[in-house]
């Protein structure tokens, strides 16, 4: 069945107060249109900030603006009216949440001449959503890929948003409420005595639910104008990233739009296998990398974090490979980014200790054993079984951070990461096997402070 | 408001017997085609049809757990914005894994956006072609329920000295589709062509590797064999198997073995076929090599014994305690082979700590600093014994004595 959206609809009644005598009143409501709507559409909270441009006639005098919200998610406490031309002779004298209606609130305006004005309302709802998701096509030989990303804008307020002008914001905002609970409260700023029963929110709980669950079934109206996907312009305000979407949108409740945002079609990867037992345990994780900068054609700002959905293309007659997902977070403009597609068991990496010493014993004035140095050859075996060649980090760690590493054969590059970590590099050809070689020495008890220099045990 | 009124008519002209199918089965895919460049009062009556089945399904068995989907159909499209609905029901499809793929040029074809409709299992894209034309495309998905797995069959002959192994793909289909004329795709040198309906499971039969050279390995591991079996009032047999190495030969393309149950048969001289023992394949890339466990050997008796501990270098504090010393010890082996047949067996040993030979009589290799691996061919009958004697050295025996052996910490 399909619901009267008009009673679902924000409703903006203009009252005229004529000048009668006391306790006589007439109300005449019109109904105004909107003139211009926008949405600004945060990823970070449930919260989208919605502007509405309309224009009100106003009589000389006070002057009743009626809104009402019935079966909407909106914040009441976000709802503002604003004069747009300050130099009109109407001023917002006062605006009230009337006692025994719920979603309604009415403002006073006084106005000195009659006049036409345009205002502004604006407010926060929640149940509008948008989640970027990213869909990889990495080339055969996995050194490029067309990387398209995509922003799925979904509207599950309860309310239709025709023709808006879509803005999605990136960046975290600082919330004391959630925007949700404030829209389900029975009155706007809540009340005095206590906060509701449990039962109470169930019931409210329920009673949400059942609305959203009743929501119409309504078409997306879409402009039919353009023979090109829509452009998102990409702008940065303060902290936040707004992604404005170009021209407008229907956001029809219960409805999902997804739009492309980015369309790489040649951005240079990198294949890496990381072997991290520290956070991928005994396999070999195979990732590919990718910079978020102009040289990749990816533009010059942030990516907001999603979903990742990879591909290896297996011909060139759309033959596709499912590589793999992952989840990126926020990649700041410049950055390097990596994506885990899994373990691979092709490469291996193998850590073995190959010996273990116990040297340079120190004892103290009462010949207790105080300290020595555990000394470990270690051997890192790699082997590639796969068919191309295979670039290696492998991650260690000590147990504490007096330690040093010598002696180290077989590997491409080292690096010490922070106290206790360091990595080695390696390159193997397709079909090759390397070992790395190095010498781990830990200092136990005095042999902290004692090394170097290296007493005699 | 154009694109509205023909998405209103999808719904209204939708056939709901067959896109609202309440049964499993068919994912469907409408398409609407609306003019673009056309007055809106023509797009009031945009039109609709249902496509034919698709031209080729092609099921890709990689990646994991899932399979992708890939299935070939030919759209007619029409010059400007043309709405193509994808619709599912019965069928778990994760919507960001759902892409349509044109089969053209990218200047003739683009899929604008796509939109998702309320039901949740319905999509509808916005596909813009420059011109009238008749294009294939690929819809990719990767339906829930639908999988793989890989058994082998294994048949070693009887001097145990070569093995055939015979590889059977399971294709399971629960997802909720029928699948005619698919194509199963485990890699490029590997293809099937089968149905595929929901709720069955097909196996298919394929020669993964013939006349691999085998040998049969006793194997014993002191961590986990008891050191004296015959003070047992039943004494285990100790575990045997087969390694092989999957050969790598790159001009017969992909070669590596995936990971699966592997059930052994052993051929005898009567030509007779018997069940020898299951072990699990871990995935064999070509060029590396394999050891599958049957069975329990109880012909072969592995024992070990401690011929003598005794500690020298003994450090005292000045109150009397031992701090740090070393230990001297002999272990031997006794390895009896009551077959009429030779016998390799593979002893894994370790020995903790930090530690030096003094007189080993049988040869090892090191696999890390503790663990030592003897092969020992025995012959038909033969009894061998050897003494390992070796110096533990350092032993801490107050203060850090959690060190004595290294963490497995890498």
């Amino acid at each position: 069945m399909r619901p009267l959206i008009t009673v679902l609809l924000p409703l903006i009644l203009f009252i005229p107060l004529f000048t009668l005598p006391a306790g006589a009143q007439i109300d005449l409501e019109v109904l105004t249109e909107k003139r211009s709507l926008q949405a600004f559409i945060y990823h970070s909270a449930d919260l989208a900030l919605i502007r509405e441009t309309r224009t009100l006639h106003f009589t000389d005098g006070s002057n009743l603006v009626r809104f009402s919200w019935a079966g909407t998610r909106i914040d009441p406490t976000s709802l503002a009216l604003e004069i747009k031309d300050p130099a009109l002779p109407v001023k917002i004298a006062q605006m009230r949440f009337p006692a025994g209606t719920k979603n309604q609130v009415v403002w006073q305006v006084q106005a000195d001449d009659a006049c036409r004005a345009d205002v502004e309302i604006t407010y926060f709802t929640t149940g509008i959503f948008w989640q970027p998701h990213y869909t990889a096509f990495v080339s055969q030989d996995r050194s490029r890929m067309h990387l398209t990303g995509h922003v799925r804008v979904e509207n599950r307020s309860g309310l239709d948003y025709p023709d808006v002008k879509v803005s999605l914001v990136v960046g975290k905002i600082r919330l004391l409420d959630r925007i949700a609970e404030l829209a389900d409260r029975p009155f706007p700023y809540g009340r005095p005595d206590t906060q509701l029963p449990e039962t109470g929110r169930q019931e409210l709980f329920a009673r949400g639910k059942a609305v959203l669950e009743s929501a119409p079934v309504m078409e997306m109206a879409q402009s039919m104008d353009t023979a090109a996907p829509r452009q998102i312009e990409k702008t940065r305000t303060s902290e936040y990233f707004v992604y404005a979407i170009d021209g407008t949108e229907t956001l029809a409740d219960n409805w999902a739009r997804q739009l492309t945002f980015v369309d790489a079609p040649d951005v240079p990867v990198n294949t890496i296998h990381v072997f991290d037992p520290e956070r991928f345990g005994d396999t070999v994780i195979q990732m590919i990398s990718f910079a978020n900068d102009t040289a990749s054609g990816l533009g010059s700002v942030p990516l907001p974090g999603g979903g990742f959905t990879v591909f290896q293309k297996a011909d060139t007659a759309g033959g596709l490979l499912f590589a793999g997902t992952d989840t990126s977070d926020y990649i700041p403009q410049g950055n390097e980014n990596r994506l885990n597609l899994g373990s691979d068991p092709r490469i291996t990496v193998i850590p073995r200790v190959m010996a273990f010493e116990k040297k340079n014993l120190t004892f103290d004035k009462q010949k207790n054993l105080s300290g020595f140095d555990d000394i470990r050859q270690m051997a890192i075996e790699l082997a590639n079984f796969s068919d191309q060649p295979a670039r290696i980090e492998i991650f260690g760690s000590a147990p504490d951070p007096d330690f040093t590493i010598t002696r180290i054969s077989g590997q491409d590059g080292f690096e010490k990461i922070d106290q206790t970590r360091f990595k080695f590099f390696a390159s193997l050809s397709s079909g090759s096997r390397k070992i790395i070689h190095y010498t781990i020495t830990s200092y136990k008890g005095d042999r902290k402070w004692q090394h170097p220099p290296v007493p005699a045990s | 408001m154009a694109a509205s009124a023909c998405a209103r008519l999808l719904k209204k002209n939708r056939p709901r017997a067959v896109f609202r199918n309440p049964l499993l089965i068919v994912p469907l895919i409408l398409l609407c085609t609306v003019f673009a460049g056309l007055p809106r009062i023509s797009v009031a009556t945009p039109r609709l049809g249902i496509l034919p089945p698709p031209d080729s399904v092609l099921i890709r068995l990689t990646g994991g757990p899932s399979a992708l989907v890939q299935e070939q159909r030919v759209l007619s499209l029409f010059r400007g914005i043309n709405q193509v609905a994808f619709s599912w029901s019965g069928v778990h499809l994760d919507k960001d894994t759902i892409l349509l793929t044109p089969m053209s040029d990218e200047t003739d074809i683009r899929i604008l956006s796509t939109a998702f409709p309320p039901d949740g299992s319905s999509l509808i894209w916005e596909v813009y072609s420059s011109r009238d034309m008749v294009v294939p495309m690929v819809i990719s998905c990767l339906p829930a329920g639908l999988d793989h797995q890989i058994t082998y069959t294994a048949t070693v002959d009887e001097p145990a000295q070569t093995l055939d192994l015979t590889a059977h793909l399971i294709l399971r289909n629960f997802s909720g589709v029928q699948y005619t004329h698919a194509a199963a795709w485990l890699n490029p040198d590997t293809v099937f062509h089968t149905d595929l309906f929901h709720l069955e499971t097909r196996q298919i039969h394929f020669p993964a590797k013939q006349n691999l050279a085998v040998t049969k390995i006793h194997t014993w591991d002191g961590q986990i064999m008891p050191h004296d079996p015959k003070t047992l009032p039943q004494a285990p047999g100790i575990p045997f198997g087969y390694q092989f190495t999957n050969p790598a030969a790159p001009e017969k393309g992909i070669q590596d073995l995936p990971a699966g149950k592997v059930r052994v048969f052993l051929t005898d001289s009567q030509d007779r076929t018997l069940f020898s023992g299951e072990d699990f394949l871990h995935f064999l890339p070509a060029g590396d090599t394999a050891f599958i466990k049957t069975g329990d050997s109880r012909d072969i008796l592995v024992s070990k014994l401690r011929m003598g501990t005794s500690q020298t270098r003994v450090q005292r504090n000045d109150t009397g305690e031992v701090q740090v010393f070393d230990q001297k010890i002999t272990d031997r082996f006794i390895l009896e082979n009551t077959r009429p047949t030779p016998a390799v067996v593979k002893l894994t040993d370790r020995i903790p700590g930090q530690w030096e030979p003094v007189d080993m009589g049988h040869a090892y290799t090191l696999t890390d600093y503790h663990t030592l691996v003897f092969e020992v061919h025995l012959a038909p009958g033969e009894t061998r014994t050897f003494d390992l004697t070796y110096l533990v050295l350092n032993i801490f025996a107050g203060n850090f004595r959690n060190y004595n052996t290294p963490s497995d910490r890498f």
